[in-house]
């Protein structure tokens, strides 16, 4: 546990100082004369979102797991420190010793989310760190990316000297061995650079070049160093059971977002949603086994003193033996007085029964998501919950005496027509109407019902990737309909997301590499913590974008032709560009596809990685 | 069921950490160390655990207080090891007794809190002076703000100063120990105290100058908390 003086005179003036100070139980602090690679896991966002993140704490107990390795966090400064540690001149440190980011060897940041791109390029700068690739010199530590954006790597291209696609838990220990000999060698960065680029899921962006057609779109990625592969194909950890996982997570002294053990069920999702990028790109599914996760959680527990256990995954109620291990969690939390939560729940008769042994008498919300308002719509996005199951869900859920329930619905999804958004007011008035049937069996008193609506974002590796986003006008339009049909049902919340962010979320996630220079601008121009409805500038994004000669429509809002070469095409992530095809072409025609586990689908992923879970229903 | 009541400190960075946050952490430290606590009954049950008196965030303290009910009996001894094996750094448990059931809660003994304010930077006039003067006036009135209305009242401190005094001084630092009312009754905040000292002096009250130790809560007599209890 490490503090300047000076540091501690800015502790004293900013909110929160609990997220600079590290010292926490289970931070780890080492020896740092036998260290070989210094990391920093830079996460682009405050410490209450960064040490709510799963894989931060798994990533953290792998590195520092190795012997000559040491890994710190560095995250992002709110506004208020940020003013501060700008006037003093004091570059961002890590959280641990507080060695400057600029003195390690690595700085890995990870890409959950578009909109924080610039905060990784503010945080570069904030280290005294050259924030382009080509600018930085072998004094500096080499900036990595992994994360699931970086399955689009090229916006970010020119930032990162290398980017690791896919699974990272066994490729880093690799790229740290690969380090040290590199280090002792004292050879240029260049060769570390090569030897990395051999291994599966590295992709130096440096060693290629994409050429443009004077319509602006792609012609072919050329690649500078010959011994660079064509394509990088992902990183998979095939075994989760015995893949690490932290039995000693870090215990935040504040609070943070999530404050609880979490343990993973499962990685990938066999139901092939398809707008869904986590359910294309984690594929397989791949399972921990129920031994596994209860050794882990009952470990967790123990080590940290947290009263909520939460489980993670795309879909906890796909989890094979999910009924038999929610009991059990169940007996543990009972004689420990600690909670389940398990987020990304279908609502079935088995959840709704099991909610409400957990949640008793503390019901709160429910949430639930539809996605679209009509069966057409959720067919074409193979989104396999009918009328049916939504409406009995919420009469059950009614009569239990939920007072709140949450739907969620996507706008601007491919063939919407305005009959889709009567289907959201429809569902709204129906599940209201059903209120009004049921309440004199309801437990509580009221019921209230929240829709929330998000704009559709095309998304890199999925079946709608070539689809346009709708423009900002639309989605205005889109939701002044909704709000008027939604604000006449008495008992209904609406609420949406603003169409200027999605939109430039939508122009981050097909970007290609020449958008660089907009997101450099778009910092420059003030522009952080996009993510946040109350930070998020549209008209500095717009002004950097003309600066800059890009346009947003042409990445966000034009239909990309099927034949087009894509930026992210030298991405190979397993899933075949003809399942990909097939999806956006029977969805064209309104027809679903099974979840895997019924029979194989042909995905394509398992010419990569053996696929268990194909046929087990 | 057992009461104990704890004597612990809290120092260096974890200074930093809210009240919130330290009641979260006493609650997951009790967790890890397997000493069971009881719940109170009802829809929402919270482990019966509550701290004498609140410290702000950035105070470091050698005395700070907390009690709590548990299902079985411990060792006073046990007590302190079980929970020192698992806390974070900065928090140490120093002393330990087991309360009987007709004690009077901390919270509602707490009458008096010691402090030792080290402030940096040198001042114009003599502060040993200066502080005689100050505590010579009537009234020593401040502007505080009202915890529901937003508007600020005029109060007058005097009444909840004990002791104010230098016991240090040199180069560019002198240390106060001050005494203070503390507690739900009657409060006064050190730095308020301060800051109407430094106003006395026409002295600017820059907050990252001063840095404040809690030493020790006491009763309507001044009798130490630790002085309370039987072993």
């Amino acid at each position: 546990m490490v503090l300047t003086e000076q540091l501690d005179r800015l502790l004293s003036q900013v909110e929160k100082p609990g997220r600079y100070i590290g010292g926490e139980l289970h931070s780890v602090y080492k020896d740092e004369n036998n260290i070989a690679t210094r990391i920093g896991f830079a996460f682009p966002d405050t410490y209450e979102l960064g040490m709510s993140y799963v894989g931060l704490q798994i990533l953290y107990k792998v590195l520092n797991d190795l012997d000559q390795v040491y890994c710190e966090r560095l995250f992002a400064p709110a506004l208020d420190m940020e003013i501060l540690i700008r006037q003093k001149r004091l570059p961002l440190f890590t959280l641990e010793t507080k060695t400057l980011a600029i003195d390690l060897d690595m700085v890995g940041f990870t890409l959950q989310y578009e909109l924080a791109y610039t905060n990784i390029i503010n945080m570069l700068d904030l280290a005294g760190i050259p924030i382009l690739s080509r600018d930085r010199g072998k004094e500096h530590p080499f900036i990595m990316a992994g994360g699931p954006c970086v399955f689009n790597p090229e916006p970010m291209a020119d930032f990162f000297d290398f980017m690791v696609i896919g699974d990272g838990e066994e490729i880093l220990p690799e790229i740290c061995k690969v380090h040290r000999q590199w280090k002792k060698s004292g050879r240029d960065k260049k060769e570390f650079l090569l030897t990395l680029s051999s291994f599966q899921g590295i992709y130096v962006p440096s060693f290629y070049q994409p050429v443009y057609r004077t319509d602006g779109t792609m012609e072919r990625i050329e690649k500078i160093e010959d011994k660079a592969p064509k394509k990088v194909t992902k990183c998979i950890v095939s075994n989760l059971t015995e893949a690490p996982f932290s039995t000693e997570p870090i215990v935040p002294l504040i609070e943070v977002v999530h404050d609880r053990s979490v343990v993973e069920l499962f990685r990938g999702c066999s139901r092939g949603c398809r707008f869904c990028q986590a359910g294309m790109i984690y594929r397989p599914v791949r399972e921990r086994s129920k031994d596994c996760i209860l050794e882990l959680a009952k470990k967790q527990l123990a080590s940290t003193g947290h009263d909520e256990l939460s489980l993670l995954s795309l879909s906890t109620n796909d989890y094979s033996q999910i009924e038999n291990l929610v009991e059990q969690l169940m007996e543990m939390g009972k004689e420990n007085n600690v909670s389940l939560s398990l987020p990304s729940l279908r609502l079935d008769s088995f959840s709704l029964r099991v909610l409400e042994e957990i949640q008793g008498y503390k019901k709160t919300g429910l949430t639930f998501a539809p996605e679209a308002g009509t069966q057409r719509l959720r067919d074409v996005i193979n989104k396999c919950i009918t009328d049916e199951d939504i409406y009995e869900a919420m009469k059950q859920a009614i009569i239990l005496g939920w007072p709140r329930v949450k739907l969620y619905f996507m706008i601007g999804l491919p063939t919407e027509t305005y009959e889709d958004l009567d289907g959201i007011g429809q569902i709204a008035r129906n599940i209201m109407d059903i209120y009004k049937q049921y309440r004199y069996k309801q437990k509580g008193g009221r019921f209230g019902l929240t829709i929330s609506v998000s704009n559709f974002v095309p998304k890199a590796h999925t079946p709608f990737q070539w689809f346009p986003q709708d423009s900002t006008e639309s989605f205005h339009a889109k939701h002044i309909y909704l709000k008027k049909q939604l604000q006449s049902i008495r008992g209904v919340q609406f609420n949406y997301h603003n169409p200027g962010q999605s939109q430039i979320e939508a122009v981050l996630a097909r970007g290609d590499r020449r958008l660089g220079k907009g997101i450099i601008r778009a910092w420059e121009l003030g522009c952080k913590f996009d993510g946040w409805r109350e930070q998020f500038k549209y008209d500095r994004w717009i002004q950097a974008f003309t600066e800059t000669e890009m346009n947003p429509d042409f990445y966000a809002n034009r239909e990309i032709g099927l034949n087009e070469m894509l930026p992210w095409d030298l991405v190979d992530n397993g899933v075949s560009r003809e399942f990909l095809l097939s999806e956006w072409d029977k969805a064209m025609k309104g027809q679903k596809t099974q979840d895997c586990r019924y029979g194989c689908i042909g995905c394509g992923i398992n010419a990569l990685n053996s696929c268990e879970r194909m046929g087990t229903l | 069921m057992s009461k104990y009541l704890i004597k612990f400190t809290k120092c260096s960075i974890i200074r930093y950490i809210s009240h919130l946050d330290l009641m979260r952490l006493f609650h997951r430290a009790f967790k890890r160390s397997r000493i069971s606590l009881t719940y109170s009954q009802g829809f929402n049950p919270h482990p019966k655990m509550s701290f004498a008196q609140p410290l702000s965030l950035g105070y470091t303290s050698v005395g700070e207080y907390l009690e709590f009910e548990t299902l079985k009996e411990y060792s006073n001894n046990e007590v302190m090891e079980r929970l020192n094996l698992v806390m974070p750094a900065g928090i140490k448990v120093t002393d330990c007794w087991k309360l009987k059931n007709n004690n009077k809660t901390a919270a509602a003994l707490v009458c008096w809190g010691s402090y030792e304010i080290t402030c940096q930077g040198d001042f114009d006039q003599p502060p040993g002076q200066a502080v005689q003067s100050f505590l010579q006036q009537n009234q020593i009135l401040i502007q505080k703000p009202q915890k529901k209305r937003k508007e600020m009242t005029e109060i007058d401190i005097k009444p909840l100063i004990s002791q104010f005094k230098i016991i240090e001084e040199k180069q560019g630092q002198v240390k106060f120990l001050v005494v203070l009312r503390a507690g739900s009754q009657a409060n006064l905040n050190p730095e308020l105290l301060m800051a109407a000292f430094y106003a006395y002096m026409q002295k600017i009250y820059v907050k990252e100058d001063v840095s404040i130790k809690r030493l020790e809560l006491f009763d309507q007599t001044q009798k130490a908390l630790y002085e309370i209890h039987e072993r």
